[in-house]
């Protein structure tokens, strides 16, 4: 329909046809230095870039932190549960041949062995090096290439650990010393020179006296059998959450959404997978804007009147109908009220984990995944708005309404504290990036995100 | 890179875009914002406002590829500005649309209008501007928007938040206003003529 033509609206359109008015300097200097910024983050090509380098950057955080800590856990867990007599037999073997003057990447290696080892073992080292010195003096004659060749074997064969009586002659020797018992006689040296180093042993395997067998034995501590059982590789955790959770770009400004609910964790090797299904509560403004006329007073308006005849007085007696009615302004006044509501959240989250760095108590792990979130409630909490008596024209409300549905992206590092062999305890400080606005119209605001974290009391199956 | 004045379905993409654009387009378009805000300090936060907005989504008027660029970019204004005045009407929390001392009812609109054909060359655009920034906050950008922007009432109640009823009267309010405004000036000069 066109609109009729009105001359005031042709004349303000026609005088202000060409008007312009020049921005001021400062407000053209503020405009270009703001540009610059938005131009250059606004760059399709640079945005990916910045994103593939913080990835790489990332990555080679993760992967560095991992073989940090898995080399670290090589080095020294493997020392803290060998038994003493293995590290006994390990530095002999060792001393044995490093004080033959032969100069060899292993000498090296078993030195540096002997550095990791604590002091406790270089209380064995000294009768055993007094020892291997009688013995390399003996052994003088033989040739550098034999005893190359042995230190290598036993370099590279792994001490046997429960067969303890089968170890080789020198280093039961220095076995038995650490016992204290009465030592074996030696053999000639000539009976030396004849036998294989380590081969001879393994195949023919001395055996120990019962008193030394088991004096190795009590030193070996329990949880090595423990240990040697083989591991269910994969498990199921079940427990509760409780997640506080700060929102940034939203419409009310900074919000705060506090997440509870139960999960279930399926644990296999390294990775995991977890959902569950939790309560997420949060309280929103909703503006109205409220069109008035303000109450100015009341008056007693005239119906009707009828008059009757007074005989005794000889006049009209008047009767007035009469109604109240309430004045009010023609002037429309706008307001805008506020209304405050709970909003309750159904959260479903698929959230798919690896943990980079576990040992029996502690775990820290990356998580990451979707989480679903379907409005189940909006509850008013606040009261209605009142007019007074003031007559109500119109009232819009201004903040768009709830979404029904919302998909976030949740990333996050865990770390888990078993407490127990069935209990545990995890912390998990994350982020969200909502995939769609929080409001029915997306474009009333940048697409929100939320840091927070996520404390669970879990228990294992 | 210079930008097609009349339909520009490619937006230009430059590094030196910000500078052209604003140098090309500020001038009108601070004159539409301080039409809606009434004041240039107002306007000009607005015009800032509104040229980020441009810059962060030519993108999508170019993969669009429709209507025109000065088109596109005054309705940007027109919603900035729409935007700023309700955020600030929050902070006075009233909108006093009329003041007592200009209080007036809707009248027939067209009638005795005359003179006003009249007026168009003796009236500075300074003070036909000055006219409109004087209007209060709610009469303005109803009249804005019908008569500059050529908004309907239903657009007007939509993007504003009222019935169309309520934009009707704003409307028919504003321009009596300007009416009155107007019918002073023009007896003010006419009497400094005589004298």
């Amino acid at each position: 329909m066109k609109k009729p033509n009105q001359p005031l609206d042709d004349f303000f359109r026609d005088v202000l046809k060409d008007h312009t008015i020049t921005p001021s300097e400062p407000a053209r200097e503020a405009f270009l230095k703001e540009a610059a910024s938005v131009i250059n983050t606004s760059k399709p090509g640079k945005r990916w870039f910045l994103l593939l380098f913080s990835g790489i950057i990332l990555a080679i955080i993760g992967t560095g932190t991992y073989f940090t800590l898995h080399r670290s856990r090589e080095t020294l867990i493997p020392g803290a549960t060998k038994t003493s007599s293995t590290v006994a037999t390990t530095v002999t073997s060792s001393v044995v041949y490093t004080n033959s003057k032969i100069s060899s990447p292993i000498n090296h290696e078993a030195n540096e062995t002997k550095k990791v080892l604590n002091n406790s073992s270089s209380l064995i080292n000294k009768p055993s090096a007094h020892k291997t010195d009688q013995q390399s003096n003996h052994s003088s004659s033989k040739s550098q290439v034999e005893q190359k060749k042995d230190k290598i074997m036993i370099a590279a064969v792994p001490p046997p650990v429960p067969a303890l009586s089968t170890i080789p002659s020198a280093p039961e020797i220095k076995t038995q010393e650490i016992t204290g018992k009465k030592e074996q006689p030696e053999e000639s040296h000539a009976q030396e020179m004849e036998r294989p180093a380590i081969p001879d042993t393994l195949s023919k395997p001395r055996l120990a006296s019962p008193d030394s067998i088991k004096g190795v034995a009590s030193a070996q501590p329990e949880k090595k059998t423990r240990r040697e059982k083989p591991l269910k590789d994969w498990h199921i955790t079940t427990g509760i959450y409780y997640s506080p959770e700060w929102m940034f770009n939203t419409l009310e400004g900074d919000k705060f959404a506090n997440s509870f609910g139960v999960d279930g964790t399926f644990h296999f090797g390294n990775y995991s997978i977890r959902t569950g299904i939790g309560l997420s509560i949060t309280k929103g403004t909703n503006e109205l804007s409220v069109s008035y006329n303000d109450y100015l007073g009341k008056y007693n308006k005239l119906d009707s009147m009828s008059f009757k005849w007074n005989s005794q007085h000889s006049d009209l007696v008047p009767t007035y109908y009469l109604s109240n009615k309430n004045v009010y302004d023609s002037l429309m006044k706008l307001d805008n009220a506020k209304i405050v509501k709970q909003y309750t959240y159904l959260q479903v989250p698929l959230i798919l984990g690896y943990d980079f760095w576990k040992n029996e108590q502690i775990s820290i792990g990356l998580r990451a995944g979707p989480v679903l979130s379907i409005l189940l409630q909006t509850r008013q909490i606040s009261g209605a708005y009142d007019p007074g008596l003031n007559k109500i024209i119109t009232i819009n409300q201004i903040s768009p309404e709830r979404i029904q549905t919302n998909w976030q992206l949740m990333g996050g590092i865990n770390a888990c504290l078993n407490i127990s062999r069935r209990f545990g305890f995890e912390l998990e400080p994350e982020v969200r990036y909502y995939f769609n606005s929080v409001y029915e119209q997306s474009d009333m605001t940048k697409k929100p995100w939320s840091a927070g974290f996520r404390v669970a009391f879990h228990m294992k199956y | 890179m210079r930008i097609p004045g009349k339909a520009m379905n490619a937006a230009p993409s430059a590094d030196n875009l910000p500078a052209e654009l604003y140098e090309k387009h500020a001038p009108a378009l601070l004159s539409l914002c301080m039409r809606y805000c009434g004041n240039i300090q107002d306007a000009e936060d607005v015009l800032h406002e509104g040229f980020i907005k441009i810059l962060r989504n030519v993108g999508s008027f170019r993969d669009a590829g429709k209507g025109s660029f000065e088109g596109w970019m005054r309705k940007i204004m027109v919603n900035t500005s729409l935007n700023y005045i309700r955020d600030h009407a929050k902070e006075r929390k009233f909108l006093d649309i009329d003041p007592m001392e200009d209080r007036l009812e809707p009248d027939d609109d067209s009638d005795g209008e005359d003179f006003i054909i009249g007026m168009a060359g003796q009236v500075s655009q300074q003070v036909v501007m000055n006219m409109i920034c004087d209007l209060p906050e709610g009469y303005r950008s109803v009249f804005n928007m019908y008569v500059f922007e050529s908004y309907s009432h239903k657009e007007i109640a939509q993007a504003l938040n009222f019935s169309e009823n309520t934009s009707k009267s704003q409307l028919s309010k504003a321009r009596a206003m300007l009416r009155k405004k107007l019918t002073r000036l023009m007896t003010k000069t006419e009497t400094n003529e005589k004298a």
